[in-house]
């Protein structure tokens, strides 16, 4: 378990993790980036930026 | 890479799966290879350096799937110049990274798209909504989501969204692309090596219908027509795995709206969990005819 650096909730990480996954916060639904798997590291996934996606 | 000889050690390679974030499709894909027992490895397209004339990179094949257009082209362009079977090519990116470019090649091959009128300065904003007729939707040349789409009632206010987009700084941001708005059901076909898998259509309170803005995706029949043109489509742009947006109108008219060449494709498995989506994408890698 980690803490989700919005609200501060718990949030377990799935064991196939992996340093750039993206998970979602369960209690605040914030998307959040998975930094570091050992120990593990969330923070908030960053804005989009301008040339993003699909 | 290829061309060696040496399909034995090509076979052993591992695929690389070029991302900027494991979202869920990249979670999808890395799990399908794995089902293969087909090494795939996550590469961080920020991480990656390769000299001009240098060697290709260790993989039997990238699906390249980093987040900046940008970026996502370089990749391309550097995997299909050292003969990395890559997913998807250089071309087909740039088809559908630039709206503009997506609309004459499929304008060109005869497919149906809605009036579109390009103005290359903001100055011509307003004279190129005259062009279109009200309403019109103006949009971005780049970019997705359904950002910074307008949809405009008159001229004034067509003049006051590209008024605003005269202040952005990215040239590329300053181009102007007009649709006719036409009323109908939003409709996403999913392409992958010509063949067109599954459908999905999208429903939303608000008029920009995108599953990444919260519309609601659900399964939609895949008719012999739709697949058709859908096929067609995404081989104008040039192929490969393309997220074919289209337009049913009230008057059951099909047309094409772009085609999104680094597709998400959540929301289609979502509606389609029978379809195995990842696992075409994957195989279709694997058979080494990317396009
Ligand atoms: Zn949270």
């Amino acid at each position: 378990m980690t803490v989700c650096p919005e609200c501060q909730g718990q949030v377990s990480l799935p064991d196939t993790a992996m340093a750039a996954e993206i998970v979602v916060c369960e209690d605040c639904s914030s998307e959040l980036e998975v930094v570091a798997v050992d120990p593990p590291v969330l923070a908030l996934a960053p804005e989009v930026e301008e040339d993003w996606g699909e | 890479m290829t061309g060696d000889g040496d399909a034995g050690a090509w076979a052993a390679a591992p695929v690389a799966l070029v991302a900027t974030r494991i979202r869920v499709e990249e979670r999808m894909l890395l799990d399908a290879f794995q089902r293969r027992a087909v090494p795939c490895h996550h590469v961080d397209d920020r991480s990656l350096v390769y000299r001009v004339g240098g060697p290709p990179p260790p993989w039997r094949a990238v699906v390249n799937r980093a987040l900046s257009a940008s970026r996502r082209l370089e990749v391309s362009r550097w995997c299909e110049a050292v003969g990395t079977p890559v997913l998807n090519t250089p071309d087909t990116l740039a088809r559908c990274d630039n709206k503009i470019a997506t609309a004459l090649a499929l304008h060109q091959a005869g497919i149906p798209v809605p009036h579109t009128v390009v103005a290359l300065d903001p100055a011509a904003g307003g004279d190129a909504a005259e062009e279109i007729g009200f309403p019109a939707v103006v949009k971005p040349t780049t970019g997705s989501w359904g950002r910074g789409v307008a949809r405009i009632g008159d001229r004034d206010a067509a003049e006051a969204v590209f008024e605003l987009r005269g202040q952005l700084a990215s040239p590329t941001q300053r181009l102007g692309l007009l649709q006719e708005f036409r009323y109908g059901r939003d409709l996403r076909v999913l392409v992958v090596g010509g063949s067109a898998v599954a459908a999905i259509t999208r429903e939303s309170g608000h008029w920009v219908r995108n599953t990444g803005r919260g519309a609601r995706a659900r399964a939609y029949a895949l008719d012999a027509e739709l697949a058709s043109l859908a096929e067609r489509a995404a081989a104008a742009v040039g192929g490969g795995v393309l997220g074919v947006d289209l337009l049913e109108t009230d008057t059951g008219e099909r047309l094409v709206l772009e085609v999104n060449g680094a597709v998400e494709f959540h929301g289609l498995s979502a509606a389609h969990t029978d379809a195995p989506i990842a696992e075409t994408i994957a195989d279709h890698v694997l058979s080494g005819a990317p396009g």
